[in-house]
C-alpha cells in the first residue's frame, strides 16, 4: 500500500496539496456563521448533480414523451416521486442559499480585490443557476410549467434589440414546443451543468488561494481567532450539510413535489400563473411599469450590483465603504419588499 | 358517544392532545434520562475527584428541578385535561381500568420530586455519601414512573388479555409492553445526552471541563444505537396486524408512488436516527471546542423532531381505535357496533338531540374525532368535487362495518338511511367552495 501510494505521488505530486490543506486556517469570529453559506449552495448543488443523474435513467424529453415519463417517474419508478421531489426542493433550496451567500459576501466586502475575481465568478454562478431553474421548470411539461415558461420567455422578448431573437432560439421557433423541450433539456442536463463545474472549480480555487474574507471591523478589532480548516472546519461544515440535508428531507418527504395535468397548448393561460418565487421580484416590476423601462431599470441596477469591486474597491480610509452597504441593504429590501407585492397580488 | 363534543378547527381536537403530549413526551424522557445522568456523573466525578464536574452537577441540578416539578407535571397533567375533552369515552375506560396505577404514579411522582428537591438542596448540607444516595433515589422514582405510564400508552394500542379477561395485570403488561419500556429507556438516555452537550456548549470554550463533558455526554447515545435496531424489530413484530398494514401499505408496493404519509413520516424517522449519529459525530465528539451552542440547538430541535414523529406514528397506527379492539377514536364501542349500525342517530347519541341539524351532529361525534372541515385532514380536500348524492354513496360503504374497504382507517358509521342523507347534505354544504365572485377570484 504504502509503495503504491509513493509510486503514485511519484507520477502525481499531491504532497504540495495536502500541506497546503493542513495548513489552511478559518477565521472564526461574530459573522464566522455566514461562511457556511457557500458550503450548503455546493451541497445543494451536489445534490442536484446526484438526484439529476438519476432522473435521467428515466425522463424522456419530447412532446410526447415528456409528461408521461414524469408521471412513470412520480408512480411506477421505485422512489423516483422522492427523487425527483428532492431535485425540485433542493433546487429551490440552492436559490435560496446562494442568494444568501451572495449578500454575505457583499456585507462582508469580500468582493474588494483580491477577491473581486471570485464575486464575478460567483455571478456567473448565480445567472447560471437561474438558467438551471427556468429550463428544468419546463420538462415535466405540465400546465402550470408550460404557462410559467410562456410568460419567462415573454419576458425575456421584450429585452430591446436582441430579445426577439433570444426568445426564438431559445424556444427553437416563435412557440413553445417539443423542440423548446429539447432545447431546454440539453441546457439543463448537458451545457450548464459543464460550464458551471468549471466556473465553480475556478470559485472555489480562488476561496482556496484567498482564504476567507474578514470583515473590517472585526479585523480592526483584531475580535477573531482562526481554526485549521483540517479537520476542524470540515467537521463542522459537514455537520451544517447534515442539517441542510434535514431540513431537505423533511420538506421532500412531507411535501412531495407535485405534478400537475399535461400541458395542453390550445387551453388559456389559468388565472394567476407566475415565475417561480426567484423570479417574482421582476415579475413585478414588469407589471408596475411599461416594459422597457422594467427592463431597463432592472437591468441597470443588476449591472451596479455586479460592478461593486469597481465602484467600492478596498481604499485605506473605507471611502464609499457605507454607501455599498446601504446599497446592499436597500436591494435586500427593494427584492423582498417586490416580491411580497407580488405574492399579494396574485 | 354519551358525552358533548369539543370543536376544534383548523388543527383538529386530536392535535391538541398532540401539541401538550410530543412537548410533555420529550421533557418526561428527558427528566427519566436526567434521573440517571446526575447520578452516575456525580458517582464519577467523586470517584475521581473531580470537582469541576461535581459544580457544573450542582449548578445545572436547579434546570431538572423546574423541568420535572413545573412543565413536565403541567403539561402531564395538560395531556388528561386535553384527552377527557377531546375522548371523554375513552378516558373514562382508561380510568376505571387503571384507576390502581394512577395510585402508584401519584406516590412515584411525588417521591421523583421530593429527592430531586433534596439532591438540590443538598448539595452543601449533606454528606457525599447521602447525597449519591437521594441522587439513585431520584434515579430509580423517575425510572419507575415511565414504567407505570408505558403500562397505560401501550394498553391503548394492544390490550392484549384485558380484552377477555378485564384483568389490570393483563392490560398493564400487554403485548408491547416490554420493547416499548426499553425503547423509551433508551431514548432517554439519549436524551439526556443531548442536554449535556447542550449545557456544555455555554462553558468556556478552551475550558477542559467543556471537551470533556461533551465527548462525556456523547457517548450517552451509544447504547440507544446499539441497541435500538433490534428493539425496533421486536416492537413491530407485537404490533397487531392491521396496524402494520397500515405502515408498511407504501412499502408493500415497492416504494411506489407517493407512500402514504406514515410510511413517509416512519422513513423520516429512520433517516434522522442515522443523521443525529452523524452529527454528534462530527460535532461534540470530533469537534468539541468549536461547537457552538446554535449548533446544539439545532440537534436538539433534531431530536425533538423525531420524538414526536414517533409519538405521531404510534397514534396513527392506533386509528382508527381509541382502544384497539375494544372502543373506536369517535367513543363507539366495538361491541355495540352489530345492534346499532342502522339504528336511528339519535338514539345512540344522547347529546345529539341538543343539535336541531342532525347532519352536524353525526358529523360532530363521528368524524370530527380525526377530521377538520377544511384544516388538517380536510374533508372539503377529501371529499372535493363531490355532491350530496355522491357523498351519501360514499357514507353507505363506510356503514357496511366490517366489509367496508375503509375498515382500518375509519370506525364504521351509525345511523338510519336519513341520518346519512342528512349528513351528507351537511357536508356537501360545508365543503362547498365559496360562490364566484367572493374573495377567492379578486383580479389583480
Ligand atoms: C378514526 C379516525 C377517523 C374517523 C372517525 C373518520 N375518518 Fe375518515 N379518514 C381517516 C383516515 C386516517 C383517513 C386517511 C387519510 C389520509 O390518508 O390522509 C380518512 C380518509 C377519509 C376520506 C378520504 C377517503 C379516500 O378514499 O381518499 C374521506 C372522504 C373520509 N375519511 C370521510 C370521513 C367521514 C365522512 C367520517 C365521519 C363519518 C370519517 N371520515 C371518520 C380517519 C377517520
Ligand atoms: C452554486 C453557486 C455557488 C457555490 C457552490 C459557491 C461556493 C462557495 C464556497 C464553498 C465558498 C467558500 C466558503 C464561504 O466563504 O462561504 C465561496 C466563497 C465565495 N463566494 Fe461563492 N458560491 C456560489 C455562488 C456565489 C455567488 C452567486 C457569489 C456572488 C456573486 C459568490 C461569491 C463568493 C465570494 C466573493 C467568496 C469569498 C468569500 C470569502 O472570502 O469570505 N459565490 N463560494
Amino acid at each position: 500500500m504504502g509503495t503504491l501510494l509513493s509510486k503514485l505521488e511519484e507520477r502525481l505530486p499531491l504532497a504540495p496539496l495536502k500541506e497546503a490543506a493542513l495548513h489552511k486556517q478559518v477565521p472564526i469570529h461574530k459573522h464566522a456563521f455566514w461562511y457556511y453559506m457557500g458550503g450548503i449552495s455546493l451541497f445543494f448543488f451536489l445534490v442536484q448533480m446526484v438526484t439529476g443523474v438519476l432522473l435521467l435513467f428515466h425522463y424522456q424529453p419530447g412532446a410526447e414523451t415528456a409528461h408521461a415519463s414524469a408521471l412513470r417517474i412520480m408512480t411506477k419508478v421505485d422512489f423516483g416521486w422522492l427523487i425527483r421531489s428532492i431535485h425540485s426542493w433542493s433546487a429551490n433550496l440552492m436559490v435560496g442559499a446562494i442568494f444568501v451567500h451572495m449578500f454575505s459576501v457583499f456585507f462582508m466586502k469580500a468582493y474588494q480585490k483580491p477577491r473581486d475575481l471570485t464575486w464575478y465568478t460567483g455571478l456567473a454562478l448565480l445567472g447560471m443557476t437561474f438558467l438551471f431553474g427556468f429550463t428544468g421548470y419546463l420538462l415535466p411539461w405540465d400546465d402550470i410549467a408550460f404557462f410559467a415558461t410562456k410568460v419567462g420567455v415573454d419576458v425575456a422578448a421584450g429585452t430591446p434589440v436582441i430579445g426577439k431573437e433570444i426568445a426564438n432560439i431559445l424556444r427553437g421557433g416563435t412557440d413553445i414546443t417539443g423542440l423548446t423541450i429539447q432545447r431546454f433539456f440539453a441546457l439543463h442536463a448537458v451545457v450548464l451543468p459543464g460550464i458551471f463545474i468549471a466556473i465553480l472549480s475556478l470559485h472555489l480555487l480562488l476561496v482556496q488561494i484567498h482564504g476567507n474574507k474578514i470583515p473590517e471591523g472585526v479585523e480592526r478589532a483584531n475580535a477573531y481567532r482562526t481554526i485549521p480548516f483540517f479537520p476542524n472546519f470540515l467537521y463542522a461544515d459537514l455537520y451544517v450539510w447534515l442539517l441542510a440535508f434535514n431540513v431537505l428531507s423533511i420538506l421532500a418527504a412531507i411535501y412531495p413535489w407535485p405534478l400537475g395535468p399535461e400541458a395542453d397548448i390550445l387551453k388559456p393561460a389559468p388565472q394567476g400563473i407566475h415565475p417561480e418565487w426567484y423570479f417574482m421580484a421582476q415579475f413585478q416590476l414588469l407589471k408596475m411599469m411599461p416594459e422597457p423601462v422594467a427592463m431597463t431599470l432592472f437591468g441597470a441596477a443588476g449591472a451596479l450590483w455586479a460592478i461593486v469591486p469597481l465602484w467600492n474597491p478596498a481604499t485605506a480610509t473605507g471611502r464609499r465603504g457605507k454607501l455599498a452597504t446601504y446599497a446592499g441593504i436597500a436591494a435586500a429590501i427593494g427584492l423582498i419588499g417586490l416580491t411580497i407585492l407580488a405574492y399579494g397580488k396574485l | 358517544m354519551n358525552y358533548p363534543t369539543w370543536t376544534i378547527d383548523v388543527i383538529g381536537s386530536g392535535w391538541v392532545i398532540g401539541l401538550i403530549a410530543i412537548i410533555h413526551v420529550f421533557i418526561s424522557h428527558f427528566a427519566v434520562g436526567a434521573g440517571l445522568f446526575l447520578p452516575v456523573t456525580e458517582y464519577f466525578a467523586r470517584k475521581h475527584g473531580r470537582t469541576d464536574v461535581l459544580d457544573f452537577l450542582h449548578h445545572h441540578t436547579r434546570f431538572f428541578l423546574v423541568l420535572t416539578a413545573v412543565a413536565g407535571a403541567t403539561t402531564g397533567v395538560g395531556i388528561w385535561f386535553a384527552i377527557s375533552l377531546v375522548q371523554p369515552e375513552a378516558t373514562a375506560t382508561l380510568i376505571r381500568t387503571f384507576v390502581f396505577a394512577w395510585g402508584m404514579e401519584w406516590v412515584v411522582f411525588l417521591v421523583e420530586v421530593a429527592s430531586l428537591v433534596f439532591y438540590y438542596y443538598g448539595w452543601e448540607k449533606m454528606s457525599p455519601e447521602l447525597h449519591q444516595k437521594i441522587g439513585w433515589v431520584y434515579a430509580a422514582t423517575a425510572f419507575l414512573s415511565l414504567v407505570i405510564i408505558n403500562g397505560i400508552l401501550t394498553f391503548m394500542l394492544t390490550p392484549g388479555t384485558w380484552l377477555v379477561t378485564r384483568s389490570f395485570w393483563g392490560g398493564f403488561f400487554n403485548p408491547t409492553y416490554w420493547p416499548s419500556l426499553i425503547m423509551r429507556a433508551f431514548v432517554a438516555l439519549s436524551l439526556a445526552g443531548l442536554w449535556g452537550i447542550y449545557q456544555g456548549t455555554k462553558l468556556d470554550r478552551d475550558s477542559f471541563l467543556r471537551i470533556w463533558l461533551l465527548r462525556y455526554s456523547s457517548r450517552w447515545l451509544i447504547p440507544s444505537y446499539m441497541f435500538a435496531g433490534f428493539i425496533l424489530i421486536w416492537y413491530l413484530q407485537v404490533v397487531p396486524d392491521p396496524s402494520m398494514a397500515a405502515m408498511t401499505r407504501g412499502i408493500a408496493t415497492a416504494g411506489v408512488g407517493n407512500l402514504s404519509i406514515l410510511t413517509r413520516v416512519a422513513m423520516l424517522i429512520g433517516l434522522f436516527t442515522v443523521t443525529i449519529a452523524l452529527l454528534v459525530l462530527f460535532g461534540p465528539y470530533l469537534n468539541p471546542k468549536d461547537f457552538t451552542r446554535a449548533k446544539a440547538v439545532a440537534l436538539l430541535i433534531a431530536g425533538f423532531f423525531v420524538t414526536g414523529a414517533t409519538e405521531w406514528s404510534r397514534e396513527v397506527i392506533r386509528k382508527p381505535f381509541a382502544i384497539r379492539g375494544f372502543m373506536y377514536s369517535n367513543g363507539l364501542y366495538l361491541q355495540d357496533v352489530g345492534k346499532k349500525l342502522n339504528t336511528p342517530f339519535i338514539e345512540n347519541a344522547r347529546w345529539a338531540r341538543l343539535n336541531p341539524d342532525i347532519g352536524e351532529a353525526m358529523f360532530k361525534m363521528q368524524c370530527m374525532s380525526c377530521h377538520t372541515l377544511h384544516g388538517y385532514r380536510s374533508l372539503a380536500i377529501s371529499l372535493a368535487g363531490r355532491d350530496a348524492e355522491s357523498i351519501y354513496n360514499f357514507l353507505v360503504v363506510l356503514q357496511k362495518g366490517s366489509e367496508n374497504p375503509y375498515r382500518d382507517i375509519m370506525p364504521p358509521l351509525l345511523g338510519a338511511d336519513a341520518d346519512l342523507k342528512a349528513l351528507a347534505a351537511y357536508l356537501s354544504k360545508e365543503i362547498a367552495p365559496p360562490p364566484s365572485g367572493g374573495a377567492a377570484s379578486v383580479k389583480p
